[in-house]
């Protein structure tokens, strides 16, 4: 190795910003942006700050920054239409897009006090197939789910269920589930199956640099791949590659969903995304609450044909609305048809000073 | 196996020069070019005075160039020397702080030293840690031999691209990057070979 390639090597190495300095400095671009438009824009050079972390700049100038940081107040995020960013610009892929959502996701993280909670409210489209004695059935069933994260000891968080209308796919059976109306509380830890997903101490040791969490979620995937079960043949390396991509697509887009996840660590997800060359941009997407928006989806085998996971973003401020799971269905003749088998829609999250107690009693399946 | 995903909307490449041009008017787009090159000029300045100067000097670049953004010569369709070029002239305000960071690094500890129980962790830090004898040797070159090298071996910009960013004639960039080669191979060279 010679002496430039000595310097690239170790130029290459050193970690990218860090998403919330990328939002800082876009959030001055902004503001830059904007001063200008507003006739009043800075020609001076910009004051040096003195060493050392913090955006001081940022918060003097905060009153012209619209659009980007503006949904952002009093620690409630709702998504809404802000009007446009002054630099918004419609991203030209899908790699840009995330970097925009990562940036923006960074700059968000609510930070309630001790003794408060998280308060996420969504919108999940579960999907569920089976068989009865009647025949076979799919259907998918909205839900709303409200999730209560105390700031102290998000272990002990509690979801409340309400469950909505089923939209039947395929059959007839009334599986006799959770009909519509139907309220369930569940407290973290109390069933097998958790009713959204799971707090987990190992989300506090996620990497926070979104190579770091590219590598160690594909190592996972592999490591969960290389497992044969006992008797079955060993998969083929075609195989196990085709299951890797589908382990680390869902994988990383359940992160983002995921309600215990920060701000902060959606931005390094988002990140992560955004190096994976499998990612492309939908212009026209729609969350599981029928928001547009524009997407990032990532497509993959499954064992039955094509399948992709679709991140979806509020067109103007970038901010993270949900995401869907879709699956290809050959058409007879004609092209093939997606097909939803689930989905998630972020409505608000906040900070708020008390959770409801949870009633006795336990889930259906629980 | 089956065909590969199809993009449901293909990039479209709009040159750095156009968006500048589209910038004038509207200056949302100056966006764009934010997005293609922050991380490279944040990396860039971070090469040459870490990660904390990088925060602030990559954020000053952008601010600086779209200030400066009606003065550029659209006839030149990437913005890369350009910002580089920004870049190095902020640089050029710390060039003390520059060079007591190299002559730290250079007393600081080998790669070999960094412990930890994460091996991804352990190669991103090694690899992040500057080898002591190529911090030595880029505190010992002149600053304009610095600049020169550093965008050629960071940047990968050609001599006419350095030329651009730092506003001297091509000949000069050979010169510069000739001496400093061969200043930093004299001291790299014996660590290099040390290390087997």
């Amino acid at each position: 190795m010679n002496e430039l390639q000595t310097i690239r090597a170790h130029h290459d190495s050193l970690p990218g910003p860090a998403p919330q300095v990328s939002a800082h400095a876009w959030e001055l671009l902004a503001a830059e942006a904007e001063a200008e438009r507003a006739g009043s824009g800075s020609h001076e050079p910009t004051p040096r700050r003195a060493p050392g972390r913090g955006f001081g700049r940022v918060a003097l100038r905060a009153g012209v920054v619209v659009g980007l940081a503006a949904a952002v107040t009093a620690g409630v995020i709702v998504v809404r239409d802000d009007g446009p960013s002054p630099l918004a610009t419609r991203p030209a892929s899908a790699a840009e897009l995330l970097r925009h959502a990562a940036a923006v996701s960074a700059g968000e993280d609510l930070k309630p006090r001790p003794g408060q909670f998280v308060y996420v409210d969504r919108k999940d489209v579960k999907w569920t197939v089976g068989a009865a004695s009647t025949g076979g059935f799919e259907y998918t069933q909205d839900v709303r789910r409200e999730v209560w994260i105390p700031a102290a000891d998000p272990g002990k968080a509690l979801t409340r269920s309400t469950f909505g209308d089923r939209q039947m796919i395929s059959g007839t059976a009334d599986p006799g589930v959770q009909p519509a109306g139907t309220v369930e509380y569940q407290r973290a830890g109390q069933c097998h199956m958790e009713a959204s997903p799971a707090w987990s101490p190992d989300l506090g040791d996620l990497p926070a640099d979104p190579d770091l969490l590219l590598a160690k979620t594909r190592a996972d995937a592999e490591a969960f791949v290389d497992r044969t079960p006992p008797g079955k043949a060993p998969l083929s390396t075609e195989e196990k590659g085709r299951i890797v991509e589908r382990i680390l697509a869902m994988n990383l887009v359940q992160l983002a969903g995921n309600p215990f996840t920060t701000s902060g660590q959606r931005a390094v997800v988002f990140g992560a995304l955004s190096k994976m060359p499998t990612v492309t941009m939908v212009p026209d997407a729609a969350d599981a609450a029928g928001r547009r928006g524009v997407g990032a989806s990532i497509k993959y085998q499954g064992p039955d044909g094509w399948e992709r996971e679709e991140l979806v973003f509020e067109p103007k401020t970038y901010r993270f609305l949900g995401w869907r799971s879709l699956i290809e269905a050959a058409q007879g003749g004609g092209r093939p048809q997606e097909s939803l088998r689930g989905g998630m829609a972020v409505m608000e999250a906040r900070i708020v000073d008390s959770m409801p107690d949870a009633p006795e009693g336990t889930p259906t399946f629980c | 196996m089956s065909a590969p995903p199809q993009d449901s909307a293909p990039p479209v490449e709009v040159s750095d020069a156009h968006l500048i041009e589209q910038s004038w008017r509207h200056p949302e787009r100056f966006g764009a070019l934010f997005d293609r090159y922050f991380d490279t000029v944040h990396r860039y300045v971070h090469t040459r005075l870490g990660e904390q100067a990088a925060d602030d000097l990559a954020a000053e670049t952008f601010l600086r160039a779209f200030r400066a953004r009606k003065t550029y010569d659209t006839g030149r369709s990437s913005a890369r020397a350009w910002l580089y070029g920004i870049a190095s002239n902020l640089v050029a305000d710390h060039r003390r702080a520059e060079a007591r960071r190299y002559r730290a690094l250079a007393r600081s500890a080998a790669p070999e030293d960094v412990a930890g129980h994460d091996d991804l962790v352990v190669q991103r830090v090694a690899a992040a840690t500057m080898q002591p004898g190529l911090a030595a040797g880029l505190a010992r070159l002149s600053a304009g031999d610095r600049d020169v090298l550093l965008l050629v071996a960071c940047g990968q910009l050609s001599y006419e691209e350095v030329a651009d960013a730092l506003g001297i004639p091509q000949g000069t960039v050979g010169s510069r990057l000739n001496r400093a080669r061969k200043k930093l191979r004299k001291i790299i060279g014996p660590y290099e070979e040390a290390l087997g």
